[in-house]
């Protein structure tokens, strides 16, 4: 920079000395004053045929004065370079540095102050002519501050010439480059709202834009029309993702297919942080085309990440999702979901409720299908709707959400245990499921087909089938539209079994002909409920502790203590005081629940159940620090109250053999605890373009050769542990 | 609690609607395509001039200061002197618009105003000082030049630059394709005109 300084030096004493010196008259007709002086710089003064080299032309500015970036924004023109080139000669497009945004009044310009170096690759031919090149620059430059000036210049520089062979100024040009907006990658579109332009930008790393704030952030278009320059942006930033509302330009926006620009970190004069964008309409992000977070970063916690190493900027490959096949996995994972056992004995209900139909009836077995399947659809609506709204709201939260709220546990356990004991036959009231015995004509209203699909739903809601994770994970990246199509497939998919038997007779003959029995399988179906209920105990007990526990267990024991009060034959006072007891009793469910918290600090409670010293818990900073390392790690993202995580876990990973494995690989393994929110694994799993647990990962060890770890590995999300073995072994 | 839903309700439906009228921009005055505002402004020779008089007739506006290398270019090679004379020869209303603020560039006095018409040789109907720049902002005028064209029905059919050359040359008059005209050309034999809109260039106006 010195030199910088000692050249606009230089070129003022010189216009002082020629304006103030002996030859003052002649001096001012012929020499304009110039307000720039501008070097070219080559990376090296000798070249070999076939090298790619870069040219630097470095403008130096008299204070207060500026020159054009390639947009020159509403006034003014960009600085041209035109080269003259020895045969064969290449030079490619010039990479320009991030400008700084110059008002005035109604105008906004695009530009450099003091300093611009404008940088172009130079591809030098496979044959050289011996000796001496030369290479000549011809600039044109719209020199301005509040008034403008063209300037222009004609610099010639030599390379191979045999007195200057050894200059090298790799450094002058890293440097240079250093200040070049760089182009990234991300899902980066645009559409026009209300005569603005709206900007959706997910850069693939978000670490790129650590420093950037709702005000600091700006857009600084490549070409004329597309903002107007003038008016400011509204800017969003949301878990990375960026939202810049600028009103729009004279370009009418359906005339053009791209729109590219800088996205600009504001600073000092000189010191905008620019990065190279492009965006698409959005019309191409709608399916089937768009595929979904193919490649994701780390997770960067606002804020919260200190280390941004190289490891970090992984690129993951999830597999690529269309909104077909993640509607096609929502439907298959909807219809595993019957088969969880929170809700088969549901399903099975209802489907004994059909047993006894015969053709006559297939109307009215139809009606009672799609109130069920309304029922269910509309609930997964509901409850995916709910989901957008809180994620939109910033809460981080994903899939299985309810239950990370000890109150809607209790609640669950409650609804289970008295389903079960409903089921045994502890007391008739009809929870829709159905009286065994009494066909669907009789007393049975389509309503309570409704409320049964809905209770299905919410029973359903602690389990995450297969196949659902991905699809899920793919929802709620996308508009609304969209994530609820998935939601609602998923629900139709569980709907579906109950569905098809309602439509098509025929499918009721493989179903067992009605007798006894079927009262004694509906007891049998109370044990699963209960089981499911128990379940429900547990996890409750590490979220709000063993006080939790004893009470929901009160609450528990009050339900089946009004149902026994209820049954008794009474008369006159004995009758009014067994009612007040039942009421009171019925009360205790409830003052249980508005004791029931959240205990704060269980930050790892899957090491104290029986994982003993096997695992680490997961926090960002851990995962970095492991990374920094060399060897292999194992990451479950796994959570109480998600059944498929707990049967992974037990089946393929807390045995004998992989914990050998694991041993023997050298396997760093952390575990993460979804089971109360945690904005850290959410982040993480949104990484992985998930939103629910389980989650699986496997890094690689580093590469002793290239130093760098392959590509992390998801696993499935039902593991078997030859899946596990053979994802470490590979 | 039905009230409670009913100000939630309230509250979803109005909240984006809100938010929308805020971001709705102030841009936009002048569209092509659409009718060009009305403004009325005293001319340097003291006649009252209203754009609405004019209805009925092709008017183009031409924002300038004598000052600007990109109007010098286009004065020094008559480019612009020509294309005046070629529009007002066919009856079409031209007027020049200086828009520097007092103390700036190009800012002058009705006489030197006069004089600079004169010594250019210009052919425009009249001239107007926006020394407040009310006109300028009007139109959202950029650059000197920024030429607009006025349809016969009083709408915006052109907005941009003199030519397809932006560059401070003058000799890079020759062989560029007069804009204007163009679209003069455009209007005079019934069509739509062909480009509508092009980014203006030159310096920025001294508001």
């Amino acid at each position: 920079m010195k030199s910088t300084k000692n050249l606009i030096i230089r070129l003022f004493v010189l216009t002082a000395i020629m304006l103030g010196g002996v030859s003052l008259q002649a001096a001012a007709e012929t020499e304009l004053e110039r307000y720039t002086d501008v070097r070219i710089i080559s990376q090296r003064t000798a070249i070999h045929p076939g090298d790619e080299i870069t040219l630097a032309t470095e403008v130096n500015l008299a204070p207060h004065w500026h020159v054009y970036w390639q947009n020159p924004g509403d006034s003014g023109l960009p600085v041209k370079v035109t080269w003259d080139l020895p045969d064969g000669f290449e030079i490619e497009d010039i990479n320009w540095p991030t400008p700084d945004k110059i008002s005035f009044d109604i105008l906004v310009n695009y530009g450099y102050y003091n300093q611009a170096i404008l940088l172009q690759k130079l591809k030098i031919p496979a044959t050289l002519p011996e000796g001496k090149i030369t290479l000549t620059a011809n600039l044109e430059m719209l020199v301005c501050n509040e008034i403008c000036i063209p300037e222009n210049d004609t610099i010639s520089i030599d390379l191979n010439d045999p007195k200057n062979l050894d200059v090298n100024n790799d450094q002058y040009i890293q440097s240079a480059f250093d200040k070049i907006a760089e182009e990234i990658k991300g899902e980066f579109y645009y559409t026009e709202e209300t005569e603005n332009l709206k900007l959706s930008l997910k850069p693939e790393d978000r670490t790129l834009l650590n420093n950037a704030t709702n005000d600091n952030l700006e857009f600084f278009p490549w070409d004329w029309g597309i903002i107007d320059h003038v008016s400011m942006p509204n800017v969003e930033i949301k878990d990375g993702h960026i939202i810049i509302t600028h009103a729009r330009g004279d370009q009418p926006l359906n005339e053009i297919n791209e729109v590219k620009g800088l996205l600009v970190i504001k600073g000092e004069v000189g010191e905008n942080k620019g990065f190279k964008i492009t965006a698409l309409p959005a019309d191409n992000a709608s399916p089937p085309s768009l595929t979904v977070n193919q490649a994701n970063t780390a997770p960067a916690p606002q804020n919260t990440t200190k280390t941004t190493g190289t490891d970090q900027k992984k690129n993951v490959k999830t597999d690529k999702i269309t909104w077909f096949s993640a509607l096609y996995l929502a439907l298959f994972g909807g219809v595993i979901l019957n088969l969880m056992p929170c809700v088969f004995p549901v399903l099975s209900m209802k489907a004994l409720s059909l047993v006894k139909m015969n053709e006559k009836e297939n109307k009215v077995a139809r009606t009672h299908g799609i109130a069920y399947t309304l029922g269910i659809v509309l609930s997964f609506l509901l409850i995916g709707g709910l989901l957008l709204i809180l994620k939109e709201a910033g809460t981080a939260i994903g899939w299985g959400f309810q239950l990370q709220s000890p109150i809607v546990v209790t609640i669950l356990a409650y609804l289970l245990f008295s389903i079960g004991l409903n089921l045994i036959g502890f007391f008739d009231f009809n929870f829709g499921l159905g009286n065994i015995g009494q066909k669907l004509t009789q007393g049975h209203s389509v309503a309570s087909s409704f409320f049964t699909g809905m209770l299905a739903t919410i029973v359903a809601t602690p389990c995450t089938a297969p196949f659902m994770g991905a699809a899920m994970g793919f929802a709620i990246t996308q508009p609304a539209i969209i994530s609820l199509s998935v939601f609602a497939m998923i629900g139709f998919g569980l709907a579906l079994p109950y569905l098809m038997l309602s439509f098509i007779p025929v499918t009721r003959k493989i179903l067992p002909k009605p007798g006894a029995w079927m009262n004694t399988f509906k007891q049998f179906l109370a044990f699963p409920m209960l089981a499911s209920a128990i379940w429900l105990i547990w996890v409750l007990s590490q979220q709000s502790g063993s006080y939790g526990v004893l009470l929901v267990l009160l609450g528990m024991l009050s339900i089946s203590f009004s149902v026994w009060i209820s049954h008794l034959k009474n008369t006159g006072t004995a009758k009014t005081i067994a009612r007040t007891a039942m009421i009171s009793s019925l009360l205790m469910p409830f003052i249980s629940l508005s004791y029931i918290k959240s205990s704060t600090n269980n930050t790892a409670p899957l090491s104290n159940t029986g994982n003993g010293a096997f695992g680490v818990p997961f926090t960002q900073e851990n995962l970095s620090e492991t990374l920094k390392g060399d060897d292999p790690i194992f990451v479950e993202m796994t959570a109480a109250w998600c059944i498929t995580c707990k049967i992974n876990h037990s089946i393929a990973i807390n045995i004998e053999s992989t914990k050998a494995l694991f041993k023997e690989k050298n396997i760093r393994y952390l575990i993460g605890d979804w089971t109360n929110s945690n904005v850290e694994i959410t982040v993480y799993l949104d990484s992985f373009g998930r939103n629910g647990v389980p989650l699986y990962v496997f890094y690689g060890a580093r590469n002793k050769i290239t130093g760098k770890r392959p590509e992390p590995q998801i696993l499935p999300q039902v593991l078997t542990p030859s899946i596990v073995k053979e994802t470490i072994e590979k | 609690m039905f009230k409670k839903i009913a100000y939630f309700t309230l509250a979803l439906t109005f909240v984006p609607l809100a938010l929308g009228w805020v971001s709705v921009p102030v841009h936009a005055s002048v569209e092509i395509g659409k009718p060009a505002p009305n403004f009325t402004a005293t001319d340097i020779h003291g006649k009252l001039f209203s754009l609405e008089d004019h209805k009925g007739k092709t008017v183009v506006l031409e924002w300038t200061n004598h000052q600007c290398p990109f109007v010098v270019k286009h004065y020094s090679t008559n480019n612009m002197q020509n294309t005046q004379k070629t529009a007002t020869e066919n009856g079409i209303v031209w007027v020049s618009i200086v828009s520097s603020a007092k103390g700036k560039q190009g800012n002058v006095s009705a006489e030197e105003a006069m004089t600079i018409e004169i010594e250019a040789g210009a052919h425009a109907t009249t001239r107007i000082l926006d020394e407040s720049g009310e006109i300028g902002k009007l139109y959202d005028a950029k650059t000197t030049p920024h030429m607009f064209v006025i349809s016969t029905e009083g709408n915006l059919v052109y907005a941009g630059a003199i030519d397809d050359n932006p560059n401070p040359n003058p000799k890079s008059v020759d062989g560029s394709k007069n804009l204007v005209l163009a679209a003069l050309d455009d209007l005079s034999a019934g069509r739509v005109v062909e480009i509508p809109r092009t980014a203006p260039y030159g310096c920025s106006i001294k508001y």
